[in-house]
């Protein structure tokens, strides 16, 4: 009796959950996967089932494997920079100085700000006529170096990853932060009187210790990578040639502009598996702690 | 999540598509449009009547003012119009479930042609052949025909046009004046013309970088026209085979890579959206810039005192085999939903619009050409004198209608343009790229309806 009353206690506290995420969650990837397998344009109830033909036409679709590329660009080289330059300024605030909380202040801002705010401030910073870049570089004489940043193919994918790592930092900062906090000072002034230089104490004690941390933090960057949208489409729209485009930005083109739902959704499904696995992944390379490791 | 949001928002028409008692075919669907033909000769008229229409540079204030009128010329309807910029957005899950409005406009980014393949408009034609808004003329018969053509599929009427877009290049004639320059008729007075503006330290030409359609509209076809006259067009928008980069095309996409070499585009126009080249030209960092005749009212709340714009069509090949007077113009078309609950008030509104009164109020409103004849109104606005003057020269009107027909290419198109403005591809490079893709995403390509420019 007490086990059925168990039972019903979990379902009674499981099932508004469950019932959303399945509304929310499970039912539209079914629906996905569904509208994957039809020739549809999202006009009419008109379509074909066609199987698994649009899975093979985006596999052999070339641009598709660009805006791959791009992803990947955007979450080895940014995501690495956005939690290396998170990391080292959370360690550098941790002395407290004015300038300090001062940069613990402004650097969240990127992030509470609209996407579509900072896209259209980059837009400006980086406009080949009137931005403050190209501006700045012919005051320091450096004319030679001035570029259409967002039109030019070698400049446009740097320029989005640098916007991305400017939006992002702030709030990896944050997140180690409150890491480096949890790490109890006293194993720090143990090493240090057992004569530990600054780099053994971060490589020895801080490194491993943030490894709750850094395992969230790198999923976490590993998503946005993948899932890169706004701040392409609005500064970019894909372009230079397909040099900024991302999986989110091409399945964007073919749903909402080439009227070809069945395949776009066929891109999103891609999208959610490449996620997921790497995800997985992650969570599988993460899976167990170092400190549990060392015991 | 944003994926997951994302899928979501992508699902949400697939709900309508299985949720909302799926009728739908499990055919390809294609077969023509609807066969459900519209009269427009009720007498009288009632219920409640939704317009939808796009919010664009031209606002929806004048739809809502002609809809006031309307109504109190007939009591017994009620009007409801709305609108917002992305208004497609809104109406393509409508569409799909079959909630529609009664009369629509849904913009430049709804696939009217997928709409009309898929039985989703109603044909216009016996409404057109009703009496028009004056009960005097045959209501098509007050349409410029050139224009009311562009609104035809397999010789019916699907969509019908409303305002007319004319595609040039712009200059400020008081910029002009003061260096006493005069705008290039042919493309020899264009390149020496540039030299000059060049040497006074003003970029010649500016452009719309970040949409490249602007300049395949302002420059790639109509060099292309005038190299090759009107069948090289006509033939590229067919997807003939090596109609991409026939010796027109390759003309066109040569003098392209010619000014660009010479450094007569504005330094990193590549990069520009349209508001900043056209801020750019407005600024005078750039004498001369292609766009539609939107440009005035588009730019008009940013535009610096003593800033004038006027229009003159694309300089032309000398001895090219295209007409001199050739223009490009574009419409945005009006449509009646196939499952319109009230589709005779619905154009009977629309005839109202169209009425020669109400053009005219249109063109001194907005500032635009219509598709009305005799619709030019005495105290026609100063900006467009020009535009007027060449569309009534013009021997020969056409659109580009590749781009609302095969979006994908377009892109393609438009990618490699932005290549070969970045001197990524030659000329010859560009034109078989593009080429490529006519093969490609179109000739080969069962899933894209096949058109043709009649």
């Amino acid at each position: 009796m007490r086990r059925a009353e168990r039972t019903r206690f979990i379902i009674t506290f499981l099932s508004p959950a469950l019932l959303l995420y399945t509304v929310f969650v499970i039912y539209p990837l079914g629906q996905s996967l569904y509208i994957s397998l039809f020739n549809w344009r999202g006009v009419s109830k008109r379509r074909s089932f066609i199987w698994l033909e649009n899975f093979q036409k985006v596999l052999h679709d070339e641009v598709f494997w660009k805006s791959l590329k791009n992803n990947l660009w955007i979450l080895l080289i940014g995501g690495f920079l956005v939690m290396a330059i998170g990391l080292a300024l959370a360690q550098s605030l941790q002395r407290r100085t004015r300038g300090g909380n001062f940069v613990q202040n402004i650097m969240l801002f990127p992030q509470i700000m609209s996407l579509v705010v900072v896209a259209v401030v980059w837009q400006f910073v980086l406009n080949p006529s009137i931005g403050l870049v190209n501006s700045g570089l012919a005051l320091l004489g450096l004319k030679n170096l001035q570029h259409a940043w967002l039109g030019e193919v070698t400049t446009a994918l740097p320029s989005v990853i640098g916007v991305y790592i400017w939006c992002g930092v702030g709030f990896f900062a944050l997140l180690f932060s409150a890491g480096l906090q949890n790490i109890d000072k006293e194993l720090k002034e143990a090493s240090q009187l057992d004569g530990a230089s600054g780099s053994q104490q971060f490589t020895r004690i801080t490194w491993p210790l943030l490894w709750p941390i850094r395992k969230v933090a790198t999923i976490y960057t590993v998503i946005n990578g993948i899932q890169v949208f706004a701040l392409v489409y609005l500064m970019t729209r894909g372009g230079p040639d397909h040099g900024t485009d991302t999986l989110l930005s091409y399945l964007y083109f073919h749903g909402f502009e080439n009227y070809q739902f069945g395949y776009a959704t066929a891109i999103a499904v891609l999208t959610f598996l490449l996620t997921t696995f790497v995800s997985l992944s992650i969570l599988l390379i993460y899976r167990k702690s170092p400190m549990e490791s060392a015991r | 999540m944003k994926l997951l949001l994302g899928l979501a928002a992508l699902t949400a028409m697939g709900s309508c598509l299985v949720g909302c008692g799926d009728k739908g075919s499990q055919s390809n669907g294609e077969s023509g449009g609807s066969e459900k033909p519209l009269t427009g000769d009720a007498k009288e008229l009632k219920g409640n009547v939704e317009v939808a229409a796009f919010k664009g540079g031209y606002g929806i204030d004048f739809y809502e003012a002609a809809a006031k009128e309307f109504q109190t010329k007939h009591p017994g309807v009620t009007m409801n119009v709305w609108g917002n910029p992305r208004i497609w957005e809104q109406l393509r899950p409508r569409f799909v479930k079959g909630d529609v409005p009664d009369l629509a406009f849904p913009g430049w980014l709804m696939d009217h042609w997928a709409l009309a393949e898929e039985g989703q408009l109603m044909t216009l034609d016996s409404a057109l052949d009703s009496m028009a808004e004056d009960g005097k003329t045959r209501w098509r018969d007050t349409f410029d025909p050139r224009i009311l053509k562009l609104g035809q599929l397999n010789g019916k009427q699907y969509v019908l046009p409303y305002y007319v877009m004319a595609y040039g290049w712009w200059y400020d004639p008081g910029v002009f004046a003061k260096n006493g320059w005069l705008p290039p008729k042919s493309y020899t007075e264009l390149l020496d013309l540039c030299a000059k503006i060049s040497s006074k330290g003003i970029a010649p030409i500016t452009f719309q970088g970040q949409y490249p359609y602007y300049m395949v509209n302002g420059m790639l076809l109509p060099w292309c026209y005038s190299a090759g006259g009107a069948q090289a067009v006509k033939d590229a928008q067919n997807m003939e085979v090596g109609a991409w980069k026939s010796p027109g095309m390759l003309k066109a996409a040569s003098m392209i890579a010619e000014l660009n070499d010479k450094g007569f585009f504005q330094k990193g126009a590549v990069a520009m959206n349209h508001t900043d080249s056209q801020q750019e030209f407005l600024q005078g960092r750039a004498a001369m810039i292609p766009c539609g005749t939107w440009l005035y009212s588009e730019m008009l709340n940013v535009m610096p005192k003593g800033a004038k714009m006027e229009f003159f069509l694309p300089p032309v090949v000398a001895d090219g085999a295209g007409d001199p007077t050739a223009m490009m113009i574009g419409i945005e078309p009006w449509m009646v939903p196939t499952d319109a609950k009230n589709p005779d008030a619905g154009i009977a509104f629309f005839k109202f619009m169209t009425s020669v009164e109400n053009a005219k109020k249109f063109v001194e409103q907005k500032g635009t050409l219509m598709s009305i004849k005799d619709s030019e109104p005495a105290n026609l606005p100063e900006v467009l004198k020009k535009p007027a003057e060449a569309y009534k020269a013009s021997a020969d009107l056409y659109s580009n209608e590749f781009r609302a027909w095969y979006p994908d290419f377009e892109k393609e198109l438009e990618s490699a343009l932005t290549a070969l403005l970045n001197k990524q591809l030659s000329a010859q490079q560009f034109c078989d790229r593009v080429e490529l893709a006519a093969e490609e995403k179109v000739r080969k390509n069962d899933s894209v309806k096949k058109h043709k420019v009649s």
